[in-house]
């Protein structure tokens, strides 16, 4: 019997710290079971992306991996056609913006370089769980990871004007734009829901989109619209134009405020 | 080991339990989520780099595997790099970012141009996440391992097992405390009960659990208390049996002494001869008196044993005739001492013995006769009752003080003693009285007034036929 009266406190004992550490036994049974386990995944077919796809690549935001002996779908001139089509298309819409009706005449643009490049979208493990609900509009497309070749068109035009056109390489359509002026000459610059319905009413047309696909606009701090659609598998691509400030110095040090109006997150 | 302290560590036991496997199954729980969305991610950024490099590789012109690395070199510097190390290799290995990559795993045997690989591995204190793939680049196969940092969801889980340890310990201290308190509460009567056992068992008779609660305990507790109170009693009983039978003994033998010592001192006398005749024929009366008395005093018990111990008998007899047949025997001697006897009875019949009626009757008459003396009246009177009859015989008497009334059915007791001698009293009839009416299930009750007499009252309830 004496042994019986310690038995009972042991057990009990015993017991009492099986049930304290068995978050640490779990833990234990997990990391052994993950430690010793390789598993295999196919790996998976090439996605074949379409003009949807690259336009919320470009508008999720993406690294970019420079191209230097590319053999790209689209030669340099062929691109250089596409941007002066893609010039005139708008022109022709016609897109203005700030009043001025003449703001993508291919007349008045001058093009510098249009340079190919890999386009690749940004990924991070642990973006996810670190991403404000702000960020999600922008977060990258996890589920359907991607990378395209885009090119970027410069052009120049009268009194310090420069055009940027990000292309898609596989359809030659336009897929951003940035417009950037010289601060001083757009003091008096407005920007309004108009351009951004007009510009909406753009996309719809350029892209063969169809009215219903789009929902309602949503303003964005810088100044600006997100133009919500969503695509025929059912996902949201949030397409935006929008402005904001932006400083360039030269070799001498010299500073030049620029005023920036982007379409689809090019030059932001 | 109390039972209040086996209640408290099977309670302390069972939630121990139950909270370890239940913290257990949360932690793992959430911990495998987190695992599955970081290997999702991991896989996704994996695939991502390896369409990357598909892609440039299909659109620029790569002579060497260098060309790779300038790829992720590009990547890495734009911030577009979730992995924390990575490796590429040939025959052997020609890229090498991050300084974990001493740790990677050897997975080669696990991918080929359709498969790659997922493992994971510690280094330096933090956990992995292992990709593997090949990749061939200008006809030439390559081994791509990425490395992802998930340490954080490993913290997440040490932060939840430092939770469940300070919550266990709360709960522990709080589960042993309630569940004794608990268990004190709920056993509290059964330690009422056992200090009453052991007050019981150590002479104290009068002690009570006094429990008092409606339950199962409570019962047992009322059980326990009823049958200690019948143990008092019954001890009580015992007790004034065993000073009665100490009592008797000691008359007894007082009674016995007393006129032996005279027989023997008388017939020491006549022995020597030295006395008279007249003096020895005083001695002989006195050792005849005394030798009377004695053999009164024996048929006296004799009597009181056979009543004790007698098989009883009940038959059907009238009360009435019996004490009319009594009465008409003693009237004229009672008489003759200036007594009057009156007489007053019910007809009927009941179940009784009766020649130890008939000594009820005798002895009681025969104390009142002496409790009268020379003038008086003893007055008898029977009635019928539902399960008997009622005797009572009252005298004119001199009466006896109240605190007397409940010893005269003692053996040998004597309210005056020198006049009961006197009168060749043995102080056994009252006692022969009391037994007769216990063998008739019935009682004897007294009252009596200094000076004015006394009543008993007999009752006799061994039924009618």
């Amino acid at each position: 019997m004496k042994s019986l009266r310690f038995l009972l406190p042991l057990l009990a004992a015993l017991l009492v710290s099986v049930g304290f550490f068995l978050p640490w036994m779990g833990a234990a049974w997990q990391d052994r079971a993950l430690g010793h386990t390789t598993v295999q995944y196919e790996t998976a077919p090439l996605h074949l992306a379409d003009l949807i796809d690259h336009l919320k690549l470009a508008a999720n935001g993406y690294s970019v991996v420079a191209l230097t002996q590319a053999s790209t779908r689209l030669s340099a001139q062929q691109a250089e056609e596409a941007a002066q089509t893609a010039l005139n298309v708008m022109a022709e819409y016609p897109l203005c913006f700030f009043s001025l009706d003449q703001l993508f005449n291919p007349s008045l643009w001058t093009l510098h370089s249009a340079t190919p490049f890999v386009a690749v979208s940004n990924l991070s493990v642990t973006s996810s769980q670190e991403s404000t609900p702000s960020q999600d509009y922008f977060a990258a497309d996890t589920a359907n990871p991607s990378a395209a070749v885009f090119w970027n068109c410069s052009f120049s035009g009268s009194t310090g004007h420069q055009l940027d056109l990000i292309l898609d390489d596989e359809t030659g359509k336009m897929l951003a734009f940035s417009y950037r002026i010289p601060a001083t000459n757009t003091a008096e610059a407005a920007f309004s829901m108009e351009d951004a319905v007009q510009m909406r009413q753009f996309c719809q047309q350029y892209y063969n989109l169809d009215a219903a696909q789009f929902s309602a606009l949503l303003p964005l701090y810088p100044p600006g619209y997100l133009l919500p659609f969503t695509d025929q598998k059912g996902e949201q691509v949030n397409l935006s134009l929008r402005t904001s400030q932006t400083s360039v110095s030269n070799s001498s040090q010299e500073k030049w405020d620029f005023f920036v109006l982007s379409f689809n997150g090019a030059g932001v | 080991m109390k039972f209040r302290l086996k209640t408290t560590l099977c309670m302390v036991c069972l939630v121990s339990l139950l909270f370890g496997a239940g913290s257990c199954a949360l932690i793992s729980f959430s911990f495998q989520n987190a695992l599955e969305r970081e290997q999702a991610a991991a896989r996704s950024a994996y695939a991502l780099l390896v369409r990357t490099l598909q892609l440039v590789e299909t659109v620029e012109v790569w002579s060497q595997p260098q060309d790779v690395v300038q790829v992720l070199q590009q990547l890495s510097a734009q911030g577009n790099k979730s992995w924390s190390a990575l490796s590429l290799e040939t025959e052997q290995e020609f890229l090498s970012q991050g300084s974990i990559s001493d740790g990677f795993l050897d997975l080669r045997e696990q991918v080929d141009e359709t498969h790659y690989a997922q493992s994971a591995f510690s280094y330096g204190g933090k956990q992995y996440l292992q990709l593997a793939g090949q990749l061939e680049i200008q006809g030439e196969p390559l081994i791509l391992n990425v490395a992802y940092d998930i340490s954080s969801i490993y913290q997440t889980r040490q932060q939840q097992q430092q939770a469940h340890g300070k919550i266990f310990a709360i709960l522990f201290v709080v589960c042993a405390g309630l569940s004794y308190s608990i268990a004190w509460f709920l056993t509290r009567p059964l330690d009422k009960l056992s200090q009453t056992a052991q007050a019981l068992a150590a002479g104290d008779l009068s002690r009570r659990s006094g429990v008092q609660t409606q339950d199962e305990l409570g019962a047992l507790a009322r059980e326990f208390d009823a049958m200690a109170a019948r143990q008092e009693a019954n001890f009580a009983a015992l007790k004034a049996t065993m000073e009665g039978q100490d009592r008797f003994i000691g008359s007894f033998t007082h009674e016995l002494k007393t006129p032996m010592t005279s027989i023997l001192g008388y017939a020491d006398l006549l022995r020597r001869g030295t006395l008279s005749p007249e003096e020895q024929a005083n001695a002989a009366d006195y050792i005849f008196s005394e030798g009377k008395r004695l053999e009164r005093l024996s048929l006296k018990l004799l009597e009181l044993y056979l009543a004790e111990h007698q098989a009883l008998s009940l038959v059907p007899a009238a009360p009435a005739d019996l004490l009319q047949d009594l009465t008409a025997h003693l009237s004229p001697g009672l008489a003759r001492q200036g007594i009057v006897l009156t007489t007053q009875w019910e007809p009927g019949l009941c179940l009784l013995e009766p020649d130890l009626f008939r000594s009820l009757v005798l002895n009681l008459i025969d104390n009142s006769r002496k409790a009268i003396g020379a003038q008086g009246t003893i007055s008898i009177s029977c009635q019928m009752t539902e399960r008997g009859c009622r005797l009572t015989v009252q005298d004119t008497g001199r009466g006896m003080p109240p605190e007397v009334l409940s010893h005269l059915t003692e053996a040998f007791y004597r309210v005056d003693k020198s006049r009961a001698r006197a009168q060749g009293g043995a102080g056994l009839g009252l006692a022969l009285c009391e037994k007769i009416a216990v063998l008739h299930q019935g009682r004897i009750t007294f009252e009596s007034t200094l000076g004015q007499g006394t009543t008993v009252t007999v009752s006799l309830e061994g039924g009618r036929p």
